[in-house]
């Protein structure tokens, strides 16, 4: 019996060490996260860029595996921006926690234009393709001159 | 005094002037725009590029009043022409003032600079300037800062360039960019024709600057 109730105790104790730390993360792991989710998107963007300026051909099924992972990738940029890391090394601006509404409203305009690209590219329609993914990038490009430092 | 009607700027000239300022101002808005329109962004830069190789070439073996040895002038020129300002009556340039003329070479150098940092330049989404590859990516995120520094500069010397032109039509009664449309200034003493007459000359010119952009644009430093 004894054995047992020093069992649950270990792991209730081991199991508040992990919720402890699952609760809140460090500062600088935000940044990590957002900067990966970002680089993620860019990775994927990239090709996609090259295939609607004709730098290498236009391939409708890689386009719409690739819409999809941005849809994926899209709504999860915005947790990356907690207040927690006003203060962290990054990119980021001090406008941006100034207007933190208008960030994540941009944030949550660029996840809804991604899951129409994805939409579109799911249908097919090549101009629209292009259409779509003119107007998402064109959301991308706001918030880097707004609330980037400037490259 | 008798003015004189005087030819001073070729249609060269006057063509290299007029397309700068419709080719910076579209490279400034599609670059504004961003996204898609970079790729006309790159066009205007390389057009830009060509003029400015023109405008150098040109200013080496084309018109007298093109030509760097015509309108570079030392400082104590400078500084009379400068001084001379608050005289009220046109001046009697068949070139750039002395003043004017330094702004000449402002305006290159800062297109050049413009340029060049352009070629290696990244928007961090899918839009490489040409020799991007060439670079390692911090180091065309620093010349990419260069680039959008740089035309702040730009920026300003074009306000100063235009005030200017305001103030010697409103202050010396100078019609500059009449002049700079019709190549013709009126001067008040007998003045001889500027102009390097020619087809060829010209021509083989701007072939010569189309050639070095195509060449610098394809350029791989690691062939």
């Amino acid at each position: 019996m004894k054995k047992v109730l020093n069992v649950v105790v270990t792991l209730c104790v081991l199991l508040a060490f992990l919720g402890g730390a699952q609760a809140a993360p460090k500062p600088d792991d935000v940044v990590h996260y957002r900067q990966g989710v970002l680089m993620a998107l860019g990775w994927n963007i990239g090709p996609m860029g090259a295939m609607v300026q004709g730098k290498v051909p236009f391939d409708k099924e890689r386009f719409a595996f690739l819409a999809d992972r941005v849809a994926q990738l899209a709504p999860m940029v915005v947790e990356g921006f907690d207040v927690s890391t006003k203060d962290a090394k990054s990119e980021a601006r001090p406008e941006l926690w100034e207007n933190l509404p208008d960030f994540q409203k941009r944030m949550s305009d660029l996840a809804s234009a991604s899951q129409k690209l994805a939409i579109v590219a799911g249908e097919g329609d090549k101009a629209a393709m292009k259409r779509q993914f003119g107007v998402t990038v064109k959301m991308c490009k706001g918030c880097h001159d707004e609330y980037r430092v400037k490259h | 005094m008798s003015s004189e009607k005087v030819y001073v700027w070729d249609l060269w000239i006057r063509c290299f002037h007029w397309l700068l300022v419709v080719l910076i101002l579209s490279a400034w808005w599609t670059a504004r725009e961003g996204g898609l329109l970079m790729k006309y962004h790159m066009f205007c830069g390389y057009g830009i590029g060509i003029l400015v190789f023109f405008r150098l070439f040109w200013g080496v073996w084309g018109s007298q009043s093109a030509k760097f040895s015509e309108f570079i002038r030392g400082p104590r020129i400078v500084v009379r022409a400068i001084l001379d300002l608050k005289i009220r009556q046109p001046e009697h340039y068949l070139t750039h003032n002395p003043i004017g003329g330094w702004v000449v070479i402002a305006f290159l150098l800062l297109l050049v600079v413009q340029f060049a940092t352009g070629l290696f330049a990244n928007d961090d989404l899918f839009n490489e300037g040409p020799l991007y590859a060439n670079v390692t990516k911090l180091t065309s995120d620093w010349l990419t800062w260069v680039h959008h520094t740089n035309f702040n500069n730009l920026t300003a010397l074009i306000i100063i360039h235009v005030l200017a032109i305001f103030f010697y039509r409103v202050w010396k009664r100078e019609h500059l960019v009449g002049a700079m449309l019709s190549g013709y200034k009126y001067l008040s003493d007998k003045n001889k024709s500027m102009i390097r007459h020619g087809f060829f000359l010209p021509f083989a010119t701007l072939l010569l600057s189309i050639a070095i952009i195509c060449v610098i644009v394809n350029f791989r430093f690691n062939l």
